[in-house]
Order: C-alpha cells, then structure tokens, then sequence
C-alpha cells in the first residue's frame, strides 16, 4: 500500500475507538506505524477530528424539547407487545379483513355509524391515537393538516391561544374527515382538539352550542368541551387523572 | 439517551434549531408509535438516526426552502455545554460550518463527528454503499476544514489552525 492510499483510508481513521475492529484499517495503521511522516500526518488528522468532534458534542438540545419528548412519549407510548406467531397469524388475518372491510367501505377509517361527537372523539383517542406529525410551529401543523386535506380548525378558545402546540394528526373516516391538534399548557398537561369537518347535526351532535357557550360532558376518562362554529364539530378533550376531572371550563375563560 | 446526539445531526442537516428541534420530535414520536416493532434492540440507536434522517428528506421536499441565515440565530437559542477550545474551533463554528458544507457531505459527516457510529451503521442510516460512505467523508472533511479557517480567520484575524500539511491525496 503506497502513503497516497494509506492517507486516503487513514482520513477516515476515527481514534476514539469505534473503528478500531474495522479490518479494512488494520493495514494502513500498521504503515502508520512504521513511517513516520504517514504518522505525523496522521496525529494532525486526528488533532483536528479531535477538535471538530469534542466542539460538536458541546451542542446540546433544548432542554424544553427533551421534557417535551418525555411528556409526550408517555402519553403515547403503546403497550409493550410479545410477538408470538398465533399473534403474529391473528394480527395477518386482522390486517386481510381490514383490507376486506375497506374495500366494502371505501370511507376510510371504519368509526361507529351511531355513535355521538363525544364517543367518536374518544373512540379516536382511545383506539387510533397517534401523531402525524410533530411541532411546535402552529403555522406548520396548520400547512400539514391542509395538504392531508384535513380540516383546520378555525376560532380556538381563548385558553388554548395562550398554550404551546405539540403536534397533529389527521383522519379520513366514515363518519367524514377529522383532524386533531395537540396542545400543551405549562404544567405540561395535554389537551386534544379534534375538529369534524361535517356540520354536528350529520354526526350526532344537533344543537350544539357556539364557541362562547361550549357544552361540557364526561365520556369514560375523558372531560370533554362541545361546540360547533362555521359548520364543524369541535371536541375539546383532557382525560381525567387519578379520577380528578380536570378544569376544562377554564380555556373557554377570556 | 439520544435526544442530544440526535439533535445534533438534526442541526446539522436543518441549519436551525426550530426545525431541528421538530425533527428530534418527530423522531421520537415515530419511536412511540413503532419502535415495539423493532425486533432486534440493538438496532434502535442506527433506526433513530435512520428515521431522523427519513423525516428531513420528506420535510425538505415539502418546504425546498432555504434557511442558512437562520443558524446563527439557532446558536444563540441553544446552550452550549462545553466551552470553546483552544484551538478556535467551537461549537457554533463546527455547526455554521457544517452546515455550509454541499448537502452530500453534510448527513455523513456529522455521523462521522457523532463518533458513535460504525461505517455500517452510518452506511445503513443514509442507505448508500459504505465506499461511498468514506469518500464522502473524506472529501466532506476537506470542505469543511477548509470553510473552519475561513471562520476561524474571519476579517483580519490569524488562522488558528496550522496549514494542512500532506492534505492530498494523490
């Protein structure tokens, strides 16, 4: 191996250990070795890798980011799951007869044909929760909603203006489209706004109150905050804790 | 355990801190909702990175924006555990220059500078050929050696850096 080659591998020689099992540099290390302008040019490829690498590790993530993947991460974490291959055979069967019912039913996301605003806002957080996509840019998840063709909410309560958002997601379904933004407040509790892009009497939810008056319910774990405004059904939803309804009336609060 | 390293090459590849904040997020949420999935855990450090990286292809093709200007106010924002070294070389200018560097040598070098990947491992995150990997690298470092005394010497200061001695390679 003449020095111009050796360099070439050497240049990618990282000291700190992490390519020292790597046989493809066990040849040129050795010339390093005993060629000592291979060497020095060596130690002053790694001087510089050794500055560029130590500067780097010094960028740090926000410290809000981090609590914030952390808050989230709880709150969306799925269940631990054993994959076991009657699991495994009962999951490709479940997955063929999806295939199936969405072919019959065209609609999209299969929701219960009878069942309030309230329920399907809860069926989707209890059963499809996910996040589409995360930021805390309002303006970006607004863009992202709209190229998915999902609805955007339009006037937000006054409380939820004040609050960070976190991320969102959107659906097609057979009870019509429906998206949801994820908000946070600063004791890092999370509420969902889902927004139904049907007028409440399609799905349920005739005589809903305007924005000023919400009307509040309990559904399971959830307390929930109902109105309509332009035509869409809104769901506001903060599950309950250790049995405490929490206080939603208070982003409704000027 | 990765939210800082994964950061980092976020910055890298986004050039500003809003954006590279989101895709750690991003990351992370694509974790929580499939990282079950995974079989082999030994695997999830590479699939973070990988996703990472999936995430700012598809969100580069949807902004095809750029946002150079914007990186030094990203610096300002973040804290930066380590105070600067001796040698002039820093933080902030490892990042401004990583990020002026062509966007080819961009993703491997700072896997490279991350110093916690294998050339498989990094192979596997880009999905291109480890020889590819290793040129990239090379040449990258040339780049950015070269933009690191442009920032280091700045107007009508002294280069820090002694001169690349023997930097060619035939």
């Amino acid at each position: 191996m003449d020095n111009n080659k050796a360099k070439l591998i050497l240049s990618v020689y990282r000291a700190n250990g992490v390519d020292a099992q790597d046989p493809m540099f066990r040849e040129a290390l050795r010339q390093a070795e005993s060629d000592p302008a291979l060497r020095a040019w060596l130690a002053e490829q790694q001087e510089f890798d050794i500055q560029v690498s130590s500067a780097f590790a010094g960028v740090v993530g926000p410290v809000e980011g981090k609590v914030m993947i952390q808050t989230t991460m709880g709150a969306t974490r799925p269940h631990q799951r054993r994959w076991l291959w009657p699991l495994a055979l009962a999951a490709s069967i479940a997955v063929l007869l999806a295939v199936w019912t969405g072919l019959q039913n065209p609609g999209g996301l299969a929701l219960p044909e009878n069942a309030s605003l309230a329920e399907l806002a809860t069926n989707l957080s209890d059963h499809h929760a996910s996040i589409g996509l995360m930021s805390s840019d309002y303006m970006k998840l607004r863009a992202w909603i709209a190229e998915k063709g999902g609805p955007l909410p339009d006037r937000l309560p006054p409380g939820l203006e004040k609050m960070a958002v976190l991320g969102c997601q959107t659906w097609k379904t057979s009870r019509g489209k429906v998206s949801l933004v994820c908000f946070v407040g600063d004791d890092m509790k999370i509420v969902h706004l889902y927004v139904f892009d049907q007028p409440p009497a399609g799905l349920n939810g005739q005589g809903l109150p305007d924005l000023a008056q919400p009307r509040f319910e309990r559904s399971g774990k959830w307390s929930l905050a109902l109105w309509q405004d332009q035509g869409r059904g809104y769901v506001l939803g903060m599950p309950m804790e250790s049995g405490k309804a929490p206080d939603i009336e208070r982003f409704f609060r000027a | 355990m990765w939210y800082d390293p994964l950061y980092r090459f976020a910055l890298s590849l986004a050039r500003n801190g809003d954006d590279a904040l989101d895709l750690t997020q991003q990351t992370f949420a694509r974790w929580a909702e499939k990282g079950h999935t995974l079989r082999d855990k030994d695997r999830a450090k590479s699939w973070l990175f990988m996703v990472l990286y999936r995430e700012f292809l598809d969100s580069r093709r949807l902004k095809q924006r750029e946002v150079l200007g914007e990186v030094e106010a990203a610096l300002d924002r973040q804290a930066l555990e380590r105070p600067a070294s001796g040698s002039g070389i820093d933080a902030a200018s490892v990042i401004a220059a990583l990020g002026a560097l062509d966007e080819t040598f961009r993703a491997p070098l700072s896997l490279f500078y991350l110093e916690s990947h294998s050339y498989k491992e990094i192979a596997e995150i880009l999905d291109i050929p480890i020889g590819t990997v290793m040129s990239r690298i090379a040449r990258g470092k040339e780049q950015l050696r070269t933009k690191l005394q442009i920032t280091a010497a700045g107007p009508g200061k002294v280069v820090p850096m002694r001169p690349a001695k023997g930097e060619q390679h035939g």
